[in-house]
């Protein structure tokens, strides 16, 4: 009996991220164009982590609306003895929600291993490189054939901009988008905001490496088209000098830096705003009305 | 919500008043007809303007939104974007196609970029300038 209870919840739980997960997701997918062209006018900074934010939202309110919502609200309001069976659409919900998560499991496991087999099998030497590897202890990755390319000043903005990759966590960050679940199982569904994320994370290593000198500037434009006559091989997990596919644009910026519009805008202020938004989210939570309407919208869930 | 997961639809070829309105709107930002009539090379009737402004929202390129009694249009795609989508469009057309003629395409194509210098000379060029502008100030 004490069996079924908990399958119960588990079933419960899981199908309820599913719900607030597809739908979260779903709104940050529609979103995301317009989003993604207002973010241009703010610092680099603050628009990779606003779309890293973006990227992580759905799943991260999934879980706390599974946290916070249907595990007390089950607890505090469902009997131990019902006899009650779990319907077909709760069984689909959780079987889907156990999809995207082991969809995300192996995506990133696979990233992972072909990472490490890359480094492991040393060819970032044979391959023009550099790249900044490694998720807790980081190393640099440069080839030979890039260190005698580069003179000393593009050489040394290449590893400013690899410095700073490091100094953000970059690599964590692509490790953790990488166990990330898609919305669907075999559907990323935000790729886009992926994408978008690894394009202002590369302008704000750029800018970071700058720090508004024109001279570091022109010297990174060019260790830039440098690396790309190359031919540049591309590392996965690995923050690699020519990531994403905006060259043009990144050299463009380089040379003709456009002060951003909104400077108003600041980083903890918007991690203060998520924050307190989680805080407001989970007080009014627990509040016994509201977990007693959970509990029945999760009844309904359940049949 | 299926529209949401709909794959992007492949985008229609434009013509050349719709490829002349979308440089205008792209320069310009969002644009009420009477803009991008007093903007054309050519001189053309109001309702032409509208109508190709209208068609160009219908195909997804641009949104709008009333304004008093008018349609205020912007670009829904950046003009990178919309490049970047045919030529994934354009791509994916080729690609699929059976796996012999595939794996020609794929080498045709890695000699080509392996080849293609022009942007990068292009971008060197840009360089050399502004190393200039920055000598001389």
């Amino acid at each position: 009996m004490m069996n079924d209870y908990l399958v119960r919840l588990v079933c419960l739980c899981l199908t309820a991220f599913f719900v607030v997960h597809l739908a979260a997701g779903a709104l940050v997918r529609w979103i995301t164009p317009r989003g993604a062209r207002a973010l241009r006018r703010v610092r680099p900074r603050l628009a990779a982590r606003t779309t890293l934010l973006m990227r992580w939202s759905p799943a991260a309110l999934g879980l706390l609306v599974v946290a916070v919502l249907c595990v007390p609200s089950y607890l505090r309001f469902e009997p131990g003895e019902t006899g009650e069976e779990i319907g077909p659409a709760c069984l689909l919900g959780a079987g889907l929600a156990l999809a995207v998560w082991a969809a995300a499991i192996v995506r990133g496991l696979r990233q992972v291993v072909r990472s490490r087999r890359y480094i492991r099998d040393g060819k970032s030497r044979r391959r023009p490189l550099v790249a900044l590897a490694g998720i807790l202890r980081t190393r640099l990755l440069i080839s030979p054939v890039v260190v005698d390319a580069l003179t000393a000043e593009q050489l040394d903005a290449a590893l400013r901009h690899e410095r700073a990759h490091g100094a953000a966590r970059d690599n964590l960050k692509r490790l953790l988008l990488a166990f990330t679940p898609g919305l669907l199982p075999g559907l990323n569904g935000l790729a886009a905001v992926e994408r978008h994320w690894a394009r202002f994370t590369e302008w704000a290593a750029d800018d970071d490496a700058v720090r508004g000198d024109p001279d570091r500037a022109l010297a990174l434009a060019s260790a830039l088209v440098r690396v790309a006559r190359l031919g540049s091989a591309a590392v996965p997990l690995a923050s690699s000098l020519l990531d994403g596919e905006d060259l043009s644009e990144r050299v463009d910026r380089l040379l003709r830096p456009a002060a951003p519009e909104s400077r108003r805008v600041r980083g903890d202020a918007l991690a203060a705003g998520v924050a307190a938004g989680i805080a407001a989210l989970a007080c009014l939570a627990l509040r016994p009305a509201t977990l007693e309407s959970a509990h029945y919208l999760l009844e309904h869930l359940v049949r | 919500m299926i529209a949401l997961f709909r794959k992007d639809e492949p985008s229609q070829p434009l013509g050349p008043l719709e490829v002349a309105v979308m440089e205008i709107v792209w320069r310009r930002g969002e644009s009420a007809v009477r803009d991008v009539v007093d903007l054309l090379d050519r001189p053309l009737a109001y309702t032409t303007v509208m109508t190709t402004l209208d068609r160009l929202y219908k195909k997804g390129l641009l949104e709008r939104r009333k304004c008093e009694r008018a349609f205020l249009y912007s670009p829904r795609l950046t003009r990178a974007e919309w490049e970047q989508k045919r030529a994934g469009e354009f791509m994916a057309g080729l690609l699929s196609g059976r796996d012999p003629e595939r794996e020609l395409l794929i080498s045709c194509l890695v000699d080509a970029v392996a080849h293609d210098e022009r942007l990068l000379d292009e971008l060197e060029r840009k360089i050399r300038q502004r190393r200039r502008e920055l000598k001389r100030s």
